[in-house]
């Protein structure tokens, strides 16, 4: 097993350093003068200066790019151009309200995707069926930023059961979370749906009714295992959906998480807290499919020896 | 060219009768296929909505023709919204803006990654490791974030928008195509191409491209239902199309300040994008058991 995650984590040295250089590169792609764009056309000719200095840019290529990447190994992010504090402390300010928001939402997500999953695959080509697969399709196919909307319309401003904005405790976090979590329970809907009608068809199902077994004990003892297997990696893709939801999600809910402040920081053009967000974001993400490669080893033996 | 044999010997039909008949077996299959019918139905309707909207339209949706936030009446289907616009304009005019967005960048991501898949599957060697390096470091950027870069990087407006959304589908493009590539080149066709000389570029254009033309058919119709959300998405964020130009997803970050008093303007623009890609959703299924051996029964 030690060989296998160590296998993986060595895949992934290539895909950390591209995301380090198309990060890095970034300030280097903006057209025009970058630090000028920062600092709009108000900013003196000092300004602009000091502003260059402070990022490095007044030195080659290559020794910015070691630069930024020695300083990120130890922690440092650079400064933000709008509110001059540490990138990463700013970070580490938004970053749990998302992952609670997240976390929420891939619960659920797992909870109802996989239950409807399983209640149309028992009862294909039936009302259930039928019922909870146009579900799917108008979950997949409504956008977060309109299900907020009428969510927030009939629960919060007509019903009044439930806030609009955060704030602490539960009751906040559960429009957003069911929104969030509607697109990927969907998705998980429909592939555990597939994967156990894939699996119905295998003949160890055959052999388990044959046997006497009653339909249930089928589904719980031998087909639920083996069909969930390619959920968790599936929920493990859906992360990356959650995320970029979240950023939509937090926008019209106004929760103070990592994804609006992105959104800020890129209408603010504030391109150090811009690369140290997608930075962050993208190595959760990377390591999030880490996690669940070799939790799929773990479950599934036959993938660590393939 | 036809070539009827007389006497007993068989008929053969020219390629042109063979491809005919193919065509007519697809569109017999597609009248089996409801939700294919209802989402090609719906789709077209809001096609032809947004091309002949000048006809359809009452009222400009750039002027200011009424009070503010009228609720909807026979003057104005839809109401009117925060500053006295027709709605019902706004949303016609509005989907040529969403619809040539979502197209657009779904051609760039298919162009740019069909391109690549091809080369990466066919040549192999380090252009396929290279390519598909930069393609799993493109993958780490997930959903719309890749998006927000690149807008981030060359500013907001709709047109970074559809650039940032076309670049976003082009991993999923070569991934596809490469898988598609890697099987269609050990065909003994290809090899017998090869065999004869070929030339690799006649190769890709005359065997393997015709080959992958349906994968990328499918994933582009279900790509284009994504990159609308997408870009709905980032222009609700203000990153996308700017005022006063009519597009779905900023007609909705308008709407949300007045949910309260006028959800009309919120349910109308919103209604419209879930309804076309709904249909986008259903034509693409559709076309998947259509297209797609590996998925028909």
């Amino acid at each position: 097993m030690g060989l296998y995650i160590l296998k993986r984590i060595v895949q992934l040295v290539p895909v950390l350093i591209g995301i380090t250089i198309l990060t890095f590169a970034m300030t280097h792609l903006v057209p025009g003068d970058p630090v000028a764009i920062m600092l709009g056309t108000q900013a003196s000719g000092d300004d602009v200066e000091r502003i260059r200095q402070q990022l490095g840019l007044d030195k080659p290529l290559h020794i910015q790019y070691f630069d930024f990447l020695w300083n990120a190994l130890q922690g440092d992010l650079g400064t933000s151009i709008r509110s001059r504090q540490p990138v990463l402390s700013e970070i580490w300010l938004y970053l749990p309200s998302t992952l609670k928001l997240m976390t929420a939402a891939v619960v659920l997500a797992t909870l109802v995707g996989v239950s409807v999953g399983i209640m149309a695959a028992t009862a294909t080509h039936k009302v259930v069926d039928f019922l909870s697969m146009g579900l799917v399709l108008v979950g997949i196919s409504t956008p977060t930023f309109f299900s907020s909307l009428v969510l927030i319309l009939i629960f919060s401003l007509r019903l009044d059961w439930l806030p609009v904005a955060s704030g602490s405790g539960i009751k906040p976090l559960i429009l957003p979370a069911v929104v969030l979590a509607a697109p990927a329970a969907a998705v998980l809907a429909r592939i555990t749906r597939s994967a156990l009608l894939e699996e119905l068809r295998k003949d160890y199902v055959r052999t388990a009714y044959a046997k006497g077994l009653h339909a249930r004990t089928v589904m719980t003892a031998h087909v639920l295992k083996n069909a969930l297997i390619p959920v968790i990696t599936i929920i493990g893709l859906q992360f990356g959906g959650l995320m970029a939801g979240a950023v939509i999600v937090e926008s019209v809910f106004a929760r103070p998480g990592l994804g609006r402040f992105a959104v800020t920081s890129i209408n603010a053009r504030d391109l150090p807290q811009i690369q140290g967000i997608v930075l962050v974001a993208a190595l959760i993400y990377v390591g999030v499919n880490l996690l669940v490669d070799v939790l799929y080893g773990f479950i599934d033996p036959r993938i660590k020896y393939r | 060219m036809q070539d009827v044999h007389t006497g007993n010997a068989p008929v053969i039909l020219s390629p042109l009768r063979a491809r005919r008949s193919a065509g007519r077996k697809l569109l017999g299959r597609v009248r089996y296929q409801y939700g294919t019918l209802v989402g090609g139905s719906l789709l077209l309707i809001v096609v032809l909505m947004t091309i002949f909207a000048p006809l359809i339209a009452a009222y400009d949706p750039r002027e200011i023709v009424n009070d503010r936030r009228l609720s909807p009446s026979s003057e104005h289907i839809m109401g009117t919204d925060e500053v006295g616009r027709d709605t019902f304009s706004r949303v016609i005019y509005g989907g040529r803006v969403s619809l040539r967005v979502g197209i657009l960048a779904v051609v760039i991501g298919a162009v740019v990654g069909t391109l690549l898949g091809m080369v990466a599957g066919f040549v192999g060697g380090w252009i396929d490791a290279v390519i598909m390096r930069v393609i799993d470091v493109l993958l780490a950027f997930p959903g719309i974030l890749l998006a927000l870069v690149i807008v981030a990087i060359l500013g907001p407006s709709i047109n970074n928008v559809m650039n940032a959304v076309g670049i976003e589908f082009i991993p999923a493009f070569v991934r596809t195509v490469r898988g598609a590539t890697l099987s269609v080149k050990e065909e003994e066709y290809v090899v017998a191409a090869r065999a004869v000389g070929a030339r690799s570029w006649r190769i890709i254009g005359r065997h393997i491209l015709p080959n992958v033309v349906s994968t990328v058919v499918v994933l582009g119709t279900l790509a284009v239902g994504i990159a609308i959300l997408a870009a709905a998405g980032l222009s609700f964020l203000g990153l996308g199309a700017q005022p006063p130009t009519p597009e779905w997803g900023s007609m909705l970050s308008d709407a949300r300040n007045y949910l309260r008093e006028s959800p009309h303007m919120a349910i109308f623009p919103g209604a419209t994008i879930m309804i076309v890609v709904l249909s986008l959703n259903l034509l693409g299924d559709g076309l998947r058991e259509l297209l797609d051996p590996r998925m028909r029964p």
